[in-house]
């Protein structure tokens, strides 16, 4: 294709010319209904994009923030009548925005810095990484089935690691974990366009002196050859955002066998989904509460598990499932992904809110996900906004009613 | 009635009104985006504002800023419309209404929603659908376009008019910003002088609007024909009759199968037309035995419920779907009696197959038994002279349809440049209207009563490219960007 746009801001023109303007994504976008501009919705950005590579205009702070305050929630890929793939055109720009050192937005470089020094992106120490694991779990080093805690598990919401874990142990799964070896999925570096990055350190006379360079793919291999060296044909993930990533994005950075993985890949609502159909999960108690489900958009919308969470849940005896307005693949972003909360966390609390309000709406007591991330968003809006509504995820859910904790 | 304006001193000093570039740009465009020919011709086609007001009395401010500063207001609903309705020619600012989203009251017993302008049709539906109601009427883009947007292009075809009305049938009351920032309930007759003037006589805040139960079934059927000719007869037929379909959609089959991926077995190839009743069951049963053996009489052939099931959840996207295989859309369409529709497409087919073009149409039944036409020209306007020629087609049956009496539908700021010439009836109406409401011409200018663009010039540069083109086919080095089918090159 002829290329008439200008060398500013090279971005391949088919992707933006896909794009009819017809603003069907924008009422249902996460960031037009917290910032109200139509700089901030898929169809407005690309109009906005189009003008800056047509008309050669700088790229300033306003751009870079309209790119980064989208948390590739994919709601708009749902609701395009053309399909116009917005969730990978925003990585790609972010990619581009990085390259030209224009990006990524704010303190979100931090979080690439941390992922090269400690391998997450909370920079809590890498050597500390598994202090989750309690003395009750059981875990072994020759299983064929492993568990991919993920950053948010391991630094910030342990008991999400260790309830998974309990639940595997419940039906005899002594699961392999990496531990100090396991690293970031790269979830949070792949969505803000942090894909080779040079690392800079700043030295006493206040200069940057360059320290290395971060490298996704090479951080994705790492986690992929541990996997393979230690038999483990099967992973199964708490966190939605790693399994979407290990799921979707890892083929593409796998140097090997064209991308296809040494392993299977299964969130653990699909685990139990399985082993309700298969008839070999009893629930030791019964959950007497009004309970609606939450679909966390990396499992849902990206990867179409919708069902799973749901047959699981509504298996518990004495639960009400009730269904919010927006569900499945209309589903509303919890605001915490794509860097949201990374870069403008008070919004991602708002957006929090507003989904927390529908749930609220139906009457449930209790809000359930199956995404580690929801669950630290959700939980910061009930602190901050005091809902009067419990956050749990599934294997929270489990762990308790099966008597695990 | 008028009411107290807080009076805006320093426009950077309002939190609700935006300078950066990035929200201008977004604001700016509409359907057809920015592309780089726009911006030759639509002067300073970027605002120098975006103001969000949120109830009528910071709409009446921001235009008494404009007005005392001289500066272009441009009101801005979905900007779904064509044309650059909603998109500055003169920088200005822009009123983007769709903070005005509030639902004020339902009357269940008189049956109206009172509900601020910029709320989005299928927002609103939605909410209705809660408490067991519906709309009566709305366009197509509901997904996106909002209740005033509709009102000020003059909508007229779109899901429920063929039995409901226009949307101004549907409106009892409406609160208004005049050009000079008074603020105004009006009823009646006067609220006429907001339907279809794109907001040069003020802006729409809030109305009421008629509303419905939620109808007991909804369903209908579809069947394919051996000619455009059937379409036309048959929409007549049933647009006459006491039993009026909530929706009737005639696709030609380009369109059909772009659209749709495909066509279904042993379709027709002349044309599809899909009707649709809603009611009690028992209405809707006898609505569709009435089309069912009217398309039988005609010699249709039955696409079967579940092409009829997908063509009617298409709706909404109908009409963007040709997007799927281009990146440039141009459009064309008319206002005009379902029985001229014939002449005008086959027209359209002609010069198309001269040009060596993409060509296909659906049009749409509105209210009082008039159809919106719409004449595609799928192309890339990277391919300069296909996607010029695609306009000059456009141009040419815009000629011919005056003809037949054919209306532009949406006129927005194009087609502007066709009103002085063939519609000399509603460009009077609009002048009469901006000269009473808004002698500076600053509301929207550049739409409905005065056009940036020379119409000779205009004529001159499309019967040019219709020369070359054709001269281009005859020497054979003009292709097609999209493939045809044979039974497409055979349909004339
Ligand atoms: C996919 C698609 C399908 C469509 N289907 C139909 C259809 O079925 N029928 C149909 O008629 N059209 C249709 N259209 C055209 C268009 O969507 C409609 O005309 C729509 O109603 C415009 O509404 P909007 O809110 O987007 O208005 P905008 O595009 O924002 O504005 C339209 C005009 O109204 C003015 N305006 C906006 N708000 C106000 C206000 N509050 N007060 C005064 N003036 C105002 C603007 O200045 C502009 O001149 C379709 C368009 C698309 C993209
Ligand atoms: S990915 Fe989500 S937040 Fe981003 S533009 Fe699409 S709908 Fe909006
Ligand atoms: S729905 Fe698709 S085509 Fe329409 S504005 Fe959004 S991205 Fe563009």
């Amino acid at each position: 294709m002829r290329r008439l746009f200008t060398k500013n801001f090279d971005f391949d023109p088919d992707k933006i010319v896909m794009c009819s303007n017809c603003s069907t994504c924008r009422w249902t976008c996460t960031s037009y209904e917290e910032w109200g501009s139509e700089a901030m919705f898929a169809g407005g950005r690309l109009r906005m994009l189009r003008a800056y590579v047509e008309k050669n205009l700088p790229i300033d702070e306003h751009f870079v923030e309209a790119i980064y305050s989208c948390s590739v929630c994919e709601q708009c890929v749902e609701r395009c009548p053309i399909k116009v793939p917005y969730g990978e055109i925003v990585e790609d720009l972010r990619k581009r925005l990085v390259e030209i050192g224009k990006g990524p937005y704010g303190k979100l470089g931090a979080m690439g810095d941390r992922v090269f020094h400690e391998h997450n992106p909370y920079g809590g120490e890498a050597k500390e990484r598994a202090n989750w694991i309690t003395p009750d779990l059981k875990i072994s080093d020759d299983s064929n089935i492993g568990y991919f805690v993920g950053c948010t598990a391991s630094y910030r919401r342990p008991e999400i690691g260790v309830a998974t874990v309990r639940m595997l142990n419940h039906f005899g799964i002594e699961p392999q974990i990496l531990g100090t070896d396991e690293y970031c999925c790269c979830s949070p570096l792949i969505r803000t366009g942090q894909i080779v990055m040079p690392i800079f350190k700043k030295q006493e006379d206040g200069s940057k002196k360059k320290v290395g360079t971060l490298d996704v793919k090479s951080i994705i291999n790492h986690n992929i050859e541990e996997f393979k060296s230690r038999g483990v044909d099967q992973i199964i993930y708490s966190c939605s955002g790693c399994f979407r990533t290990t799921t979707l994005d890892w083929p593409k950075f796998y140097r090997e066998k064209g991308g296809i993985l040494p392993f299977s890949t299964q969130h653990l609502s699909q685990f139990l989904a399985v082993k309700l159909k298969k008839g070999e999960m009893k629930w030791k108690n019964g959950y007497n509460e009004r309970v609606t489900y939450h679909d966390p958009c990396h499992l849902g919308r990206h990867v179409g598990v919708f069902e799973e969470p749901r047959e699981v849940i509504k298996s518990i005896p004495g639960i009400d499932l009730v269904e919010m307005d927006r569900n499945r693949y209309e589903s509303k972003c919890c605001g915490a992904g794509g860097g949201l909360k990374g870069g403008f966390g008070e919004n991602a609390t708002n957006i929090a809110s507003r989904r927390i309000e529908q749930a609220l709406e139906v009457g449930a007591t209790t809000l359930i996900s199956s995404c580690v991330f929801c669950k630290l968003n959700f939980l910061d809006a009930v602190k901050r906004d005091g809902h009067d509504i419990k956050i749990v995820n599934i294997e929270d859910l489990f762990s308790d009613l099966m008597e695990l904790g | 009635m008028t009411e107290i304006v807080q009076e805006i001193k320093d426009i950077s000093d309002v939190e609700w009104v935006s300078t950066r570039i990035t929200e201008r740009l977004a604001a700016s465009g509409d359907t057809t985006g920015i592309p780089y020919y726009h911006f030759r011709w639509k002067k300073k086609w970027l605002a120098d504002y975006v103001a969000w007001p949120r109830n009528a009395e910071q709409v009446a401010a921001i235009i008494k800023f404009a007005q005392k500063n001289q500066i272009a207001v441009v009101p801005r609903g979905g900007g779904t419309c064509y044309y650059g309705s909603a998109s500055p020619t003169r920088g200005g600012v822009i009123v983007d209404t769709k903070p005005l989203d509030k639902i004020i009251e339902i009357n269940k017993e008189k049956m109206w929603a009172h509900i601020q302008s910029g709320i989005v049709w299928e927002v609103l539906d939605r909410k209705l659908a809660k408490q067991g109601l519906a709309l009566k009427v709305t366009p197509q883009s509901a997904p996106a376009s909002t209740i005033a947007g509709w009102l000020a292009i003059g909508g007229k075809a779109g899901i429920g008019t063929p039995k409901y009305g226009t949307i101004l049938d549907n409106i009892l009351e409406m609160e208004v910003v005049r050009p000079d920032g008074t603020i105004e309930t009006i009823t009646g007759a006067d609220m006429e002088t907001f339907y279809g003037t794109s907001g040069i006589a003020g802006i729409v805040v809030s109305l009421k609007l008629s509303i419905r139960e939620m109808p007991e079934r909804t369903d209908g059927l579809m069947f394919s024909f051996d000619s455009i000719e059937h379409a036309c007869h048959l929409t007549e037929e049933l647009a006459s009759t006491s039993i009026k379909p909530v929706y009737l959609r005639v696709t030609d089959p380009e369109y059909e199968w772009r659209s749709q991926g495909g066509l279904p077995q042993n379709s027709r190839k002349g044309c599809f037309v899909l009707v649709t009743y809603d009611g009690t069951a028992d209405q809707v049963e006898k609505g569709i035995e009435y089309a069912r053996n009217l398309f039988k009489k005609a010699g249709g052939t039955d696409v079967g419920k579940e092409h009829y099931q997908k063509s009617w959840d298409d709706r909404f996207i109908i009409e963007m779907k040709l997007k799927l295989e281009v990146p440039t859309l141009s459009m064309q369409n008319f206002w005009m009696k379902p029985k001229n529709v014939s002449h005008l497409a086959r027209k359209m087919y002609e010069i198309a197959d001269k040009y060596k073009i993409n060509s296909c149409y659906y049009m749409v039944l509105g209210a009082g038994g008039m159809v919106r036409f719409c004449a595609f020209a799928p192309s890339d306007h990277r391919y300069w002279m296909h996607f010029m020629s695609g306009k000059a087609m456009l141009h040419k049956l815009v000629k011919m349809g005056f003809k037949y009496d054919a209306k532009l539908y949406t006129l927005g700021l194009q087609n502007t440049v066709y009103l002085k010439k063939y519609q000399k009836k509603e460009y009077n109406h609009f002048k009469t209207v901006r000269d009473q409401w808004d002698p500076n011409g600053l509301m929207n200018p550049d739409k409905l009563t005065g056009s940036n663009l020379s119409y000779s010039r205009l004529n001159l540069m499309f019967t040019m490219n219709g020369w070359i083109r054709r001269l281009m086919t005859l020497f054979r080095v003009a292709r097609n960007i999209l493939q045809v089918p044979r039974w497409v090159k055979e349909r004339t």
